[in-house]
């Protein structure tokens, strides 16, 4: 069993530290942003880049990607009715030095970048971050999108292969 | 639930829970007239329990929140660490976290139900190694009720015939489920390379319906009532069927909940009513200073209302029961009822907590199976060394077990929270790839340790602070020892020595120093004492059987009673200590020795 205090270490270390656990209080009533619905939380420009990021990370294969399944939307619906003002700060920071790092590398827009120049720069900023470098919160964004991805239907259940109600547990190995 | 007190009663019992559920269970099916009063709302989780519901369907994706620590989905429908209006404080440097469950069933309906029975070594601490108390009573005194408990509740787990690790009686487990693909890894290496046993965990999920007929029986020999209302109870459980969490609750009863195996067979025998929303404010006592009965605050209406009763049992958990005994002042009892010997509050406990997690490439691209199980752990490890310990080879003098777990369990949110840096630079369809490879490689080991009692673990009645009912609340105090800290550094190790040797990485930070490993006083809640039992009445609060040393017709059946917090979380033992106190009850009603 992963334990109360394990649950809670890992939120801690998908969302790259404590911020996010100080959410706003109270309220629940959070959605997926609607087709065609204006965001909430994010800018016109925030909001593309987010998309054009999450489209990149998962794109759409043989199992829906990000997009399909409404990460943006979700993240939305995050930072608008959950996420505490400091997070809401160091988010909107993270997209805008992102935005600001990506255009530096391709020389131009990020959104405008094919996407073989835009995933090559990706990768770059990735593995940067990851070595503890670049641009700062970048891995709790990657965290975020994932998360958001895989707690959707198209990605828990068509991408992993998570069973929801799988039957009674009969395993073919035996403990010795 | 509220119906008004319309008769008299013979019992008042506080609180719902794992104590309140079973002297209510007991007492009622014995004939006594049982009140219950509960602080929480009403629940039902047949009805309320929502168990296939995905994170998708959650506000926030079923995060947790401030108000929701567990998550959206948690059976805890109102309380938790902090409850609105009702607040506590700690000393300075001290961060105690008082969870309250405020709801029918209180914290049984989110509980771990690991279901650990304590063993000889642990009732009689002191005489082993001179450290804390012994218990009033032994555990042969107390095994018959752990078998009772275990049938009535249904436990899954196995006799294995360790040291100190109890066997139950044949017949009283039912079978545990088979390992899952981590369990079976880390079985195998903690066997072959590090003398670590890994055993069936014990459960209070039922792996099978229960023998209604054979256990209402042995239950309650020549007790048609009882039989009846037990076989009936069991007759409406299923076994489980392997796939939801347990901590939302169960609907189909196959998990142990107080609300749905304890309460509606009291209810059954038309002894018991139920008053939810009832805060309990104080005990009442007569010109003797004997228990009259109690003063509540009606939720719903802010009224104060009095009820009567031959007897009271205080159940509502460890800290609360103390905090009403210390508010329960009068001129028979200036420092609060039954507190003559200074020792309410006393001596609270907590267990100790560490966690190292792991990342194991051999469980890498695992597949897509069943890895649900029993929602908990079906191995664990029981503490193993107490050879070593007694032979002064180790740095702390008490043991501690440990849950482990992992597998493709349900994405939920903070899913894949140890996977980005596994990940570093993958976009795209490898990325995608990656998340299938390393989605169930993922294992969590959690030390569940001893802690021994000590003068500067209480709490008090805090001068400057009343909650919203206008009841003075709790301060408490804190300070571990170390042998709960450096109990905690062998944690972290070993937890590191069992990844490294499974062939894994370590994802967490391991730390030597257990001052930085340890888990919040309160944070596993498992707190109890604060009214301890003894055999001398300067040295203890209680009897061996809950009852106050000063007032004959008072008893504490939850955990404030316990003298000492073994590994074994403590639950199980509530129960089976709560069942022998209402055994005792009714003989001493009956004899009319009490009341």
């Amino acid at each position: 069993m992963i334990t109360r205090r394990a649950v809670i270490r890992n939120l801690v270390v998908t969302v790259g530290g404590g911020s996010l656990l100080s959410a706003c209080g109270g309220r629940v009533s959070l959605e997926t942003l609607a087709p065609g619905a204006p965001p909430r939380f994010y800018g016109d420009r925030e909001m593309a880049v987010l998309s054009r990021v999450s489209d990149l990370l998962l794109p759409r294969t043989e199992t829906p990607g990000a997009l399909d399944v409404g990460v943006p939307g979700i993240l939305d619906g995050l930072m608008a009715e959950w996420a505490s003002e400091e997070t809401r700060v160091e988010h909107r920071a993270t997209l805008a030095a992102l935005d600001t790092e990506l255009g530096a590398r391709l020389l131009g827009d990020f959104l405008d970048a094919d996407s073989a120049s835009a995933e090559a720069a990706l990768s770059a900023v990735d593995a940067e971050a990851f070595a503890g470098d670049g641009v700062e919160g970048y891995r709790g964004l990657k965290g975020l999108v994932a998360q958001a991805y895989f707690s959707t239907e198209g990605g828990a259940v068509e991408e992993l292969g998570w069973v929801g109600v799988p039957g009674r547990w009969d395993p073919c190995a035996q403990r010795t | 639930m509220r119906r008004k007190a319309q008769q008299e009663y013979d019992a008042i019992v506080v609180g719902s829970g794992a104590a309140g559920g079973m002297c209510a269970y007991v007492l009622a099916c014995q004939g006594v007239r049982v009140l219950m009063l509960e602080a929480g709302r009403d629940y039902d989780p047949v009805t309320e329990t929502p168990m296939f519901q995905l994170p998708k369907d959650a506000p926030m994706r079923g995060a947790g929140t401030p108000e929701k620590p567990f998550g959206f989905y948690d059976a805890t429908v109102d309380g938790g660490w902090q409850v609105p209006g009702e607040p506590y404080a700690s000393a300075e440097g001290v961060n105690f976290m008082w969870w309250r469950a405020r709801m029918l069933g209180g914290r049984t309906n989110h509980w771990g139900r690991i279901s650990l029975r304590m063993g000889e070594y642990d009732y009689k601490p002191r005489s082993r190694d001179g450290l804390g108390f012994d218990w009033p009573m032994s555990y042969d005194d107390v095994a018959p009720y752990y078998d009772r408990t275990e049938m009535l509740i249904g436990v899954y787990g196995s006799n294995e015939g360790l040291e100190n690790t109890p066997d139950s009686s044949p017949g009283v487990l039912q079978p545990p489920p088979a390992p899952r693909a981590e369990e079976l890894l880390t079985q195998k290496v903690c066997g072959e390379q590090l003398d670590i046993p890994v055993i069936p965990a014990h459960l209070a999920i039922m792996t099978q319906r229960q023998d209604a007929d054979r256990l209402s029986r042995e239950l309650w020999p020549n007790n048609p009532l009882a039989q009846r209302v037990t076989a009936d109870s069991m007759r409406s459980r299923a076994a489980c069927f392997y796939a939801t969490p347990c901590g939302r609750g169960c609907s189909i009863k196959a998990n142990f909940q107080s609300p749905t195996v304890l309460l509606p067979p009291a209810l059954a025998t038309g002894n018991l009513d139920i008053v939810t929303d009832a805060m309990v404010r104080e005990v009442t006592v007569d010109a003797q200073g004997r228990a009259t009965g109690v003063h509540y605050i009606d939720k719903t209406t802010r009224l104060d209302e009095h009820v009567s009763a031959r007897v009271v049992i205080l159940a509502a958990s460890a800290c609360e029961s103390a905090r009403i005994m210390l508010n329960s002042k009068s001129a028979a009892h200036p420092d609060g009822i039954g507190n003559g010997s200074g020792l309410v509050g006393k001596y609270v406990m907590d267990t100790v907590g560490a966690f190292v997690g792991g990342q194991i490439p051999a469980l890498e691209n695992m597949p897509p199976h069943n890895a649900d199980g029993a929602s908990a752990m079906h191995l664990y490890m029981p503490w193993w060394l107490y050879q070593e310990q007694a032979a002064g080879r180790l740095d702390f003098a008490r043991g501690y077990h440990i849950e482990f777990g992992g597998g493709r369990k349900m994405p939920g949110f903070g899913f894949m929270g140890g996977l980005a840096p596994f990940t570093e630079g993958a976009y795209g369809r490898r990325f995608k790839e990656e998340c299938r490879r390393y989605y169930g490689s993922f294992i969590g080991f959690s030390g569940r340790g001893e802690m021994i009692p000590n003068e500067d673990c209480y709490c008090e009645i805090d001068p400057d602070g009343v909650d919203q009912w206008g009841i003075p609340t709790l301060r408490f105090h804190w300070e571990w020892s170390d042998h709960e800290l450096n109990q905690c550094r062998h944690m972290q190790h070993t937890f590191r020595d069992i990844i490294e040797a499974m062939g894994g990485n370590v994802t967490s930070t391991v730390h030597d120093d257990g001052a930085d490993a340890i888990a919040a006083p309160g944070q596993i809640i498992h707190e109890v004492g604060g009214a301890i039992m003894g055999d001398d009445p300067r040295r203890s609060v209680l009897n061996q059987f809950c009852q106050s040393w000063e007032v004959d017709n008072l008893f504490v059946t939850d955990g404030a009673c316990f003298v000492s917090n073994a590994d074994k979380n403590p639950t199980l033992s509530i129960m089976a200590i709560a069942w022998r106190a209402s055994d005792y009850i009714v003989e001493q009603l009956a004899q009319r020795s009490i009341g």
